[in-house]
């Protein structure tokens, strides 16, 4: 009797020791250092064959299961881009002018651009899409010049910035973790905003003005302030209001990628990154006070 | 005690595999657009089998290192995974001896009531630590398809033994 209940009280200074392990660990890895950044460099570089292996199966399903979809949507699909075609043939004409009626007032004002130079394109090793993390691999490290802190794009827009990078392959967090704030603009009306991760699939507009009212299906871009994300690309588009929060749905889908850019962030300089924003305002006829307008409304 | 200490490190050692590619196909699942929120976890699962069928318990120490390895490739918050593994372990082990419930649904009921305890422990500390509110969805979804797959993996481990004496019985 008194055996068990000696062993019963040693489970419990035992459970109780694994349990405060647990937490010195979780405060250790907050305090995000240098080794545990290379262990973890390390087990990635070292485990991404394996993981990639593994995912084989899975990507082979998903491409059966997209297949299948297809087929059985085709009739409707074709007269559905039949129709886009012939919009989007309109839109490329007007768009043409345009592009060549900017290049010019470009040229004019000596506008300087901020060209990110691609540096690498490599394919997505596995993505963790857990509570907890949304991050994926790419096979692409140190050696091909990736640097922590890069912007990653795709085809359809951002996807995230480089955390960690390992010898022959890198980490990306994606813009829906929930450590993940992206500087951006409303393209409409040009009000700037966070675009905050939520470890869900949709990012939630944070700092947004009060005065700005944004609509459904407008497009987030990045404004480039703070100098980590280039201006300009694409972060998503607002598909849903709650409380008075904006949610944007990502277009580039994590789970639908295959490949991805890495971009330099050569350009952005620290006496580039620009420290201020002034939004497209509606013209208004008064005199603009700076604030005080505001009040006498 | 020879024969003892074998058995145990056998044990440890299915485990350890077993977990090891539990982790894989875990992170491959999000390549799957079912599981576009949040993969379910397979992790969570083999650990409450390994529990549960083995005959000695997975040790403590292991399913931390575990933990911290998923955490490593996920590329995850240090730690979280350790205690999330730690505290369903606890929480198995105990309700276990305190709860006497039905056989049929007994082990499915003691999954989810662990699983959830300590997934909300764990996500309440991750709140703490990141002063975020994480997606209520993603967990629910997480939650659920997690729940859901329980018994699919069950069937599935138990179907040789159906076979088996379904063969045996002829």
């Amino acid at each position: 009797m008194l055996f068990e209940k000696s062993k019963l009280y040693k489970n419990r200074f035992f459970n109780s020791l694994l349990i405060l392990t647990c937490l010195i660990l979780i405060f250790v890895g907050k305090l995000d250092l240098i080794a545990f950044r290379n262990l973890s460099s390390f087990l990635t570089d070292f485990l991404s064959p394996i993981s990639s292996l593994v995912s084989k199966p899975a990507l082979e399903l998903e491409n059966v299961i997209k297949d299948v979809q297809s087929a059985a949507l085709l009739r409707k699909e074709n007269i559905k881009l039949k129709n886009e075609n012939r919009r989007l043939k309109i839109i490329e004409t007007k768009l043409g002018n345009s592009e060549s009626e900017i290049i010019e007032l470009k040229k004019l004002l000596n506008f300087k651009i901020n060209q990110n130079e691609i540096i690498f394109t490599g394919r997505v090793l596995n993505i963790s899409g857990g509570t907890f993390a949304k991050t994926m691999v790419v096979n692409g490290g140190r050696v091909d010049g990736i640097k922590k802190g890069q912007p990653v794009i795709s085809s359809l827009g951002l996807v995230g910035s480089i955390i960690s990078v390992g010898p022959s392959s890198s980490r990306v967090l994606l813009t829906i973790d929930i450590n993940s704030m992206v500087p951006s603009y409303l393209t409409q009306s040009g009000w700037p905003a966070i675009a905050q991760g939520e470890n869900g699939k949709l990012l939630k507009l944070r700092f947004l003005s009060s005065e700005a009212k944004p609509i459904i299906g407008e497009i987030i871009e990045t404004s480039g302030h703070g100098g980590v994300f280039p201006p300009g690309v694409n972060v998503g588009k607002i598909i849903s209001i709650s409380n008075g929060n904006y949610y944007v749905q990502p277009l580039p889908n994590p789970q639908k990628l295959r490949f991805v850019s890495i971009l330099s962030s050569v350009n952005l300089k620290s006496h580039e990154k620009s420290t201020g924003f002034a939004p497209l305002q509606e013209n208004q006829n008064k005199i603009n006070l700076k604030g005080f307008n505001k009040f006498n409304n | 005690m020879e024969k003892l200490n074998s058995e145990i490190f056998f044990n440890n050692l299915i485990f350890s595999l077993i977990t090891l590619i539990a982790c894989f196909v875990q992170i491959s699942l999000n390549f799957l657009s079912f599981f576009v929120i949040s993969q379910p976890y397979i992790l969570a699962i083999v650990l409450f089998l390994s529990l549960r069928r083995l005959n000695h318990e997975p040790s403590g120490i292991l399913i931390i290192l575990f933990g911290l390895l998923y955490d490593m490739i996920t590329g995850g918050l240090i730690g979280i995974h350790s205690l999330f593994l730690i505290l369903l372990k606890l929480f198995t082990l105990n309700f276990n001896f305190s709860l006497k419930i039905l056989k049929k649904y007994g082990e499915w009921f003691l999954f989810s009531l662990s699983y959830i305890i300590s997934l909300l422990i764990v996500k309440f500390m991750f709140l703490i630590i990141n002063f975020k509110l994480p997606d209520i969805y993603a967990v629910s979804f997480n939650i659920g398809t997690t729940l859901l797959l329980f018994p699919i993996i069950l069937f599935l481990i138990d179907l040789p033994k159906v076979f088996l004496n379904v063969f045996v019985s002829k």
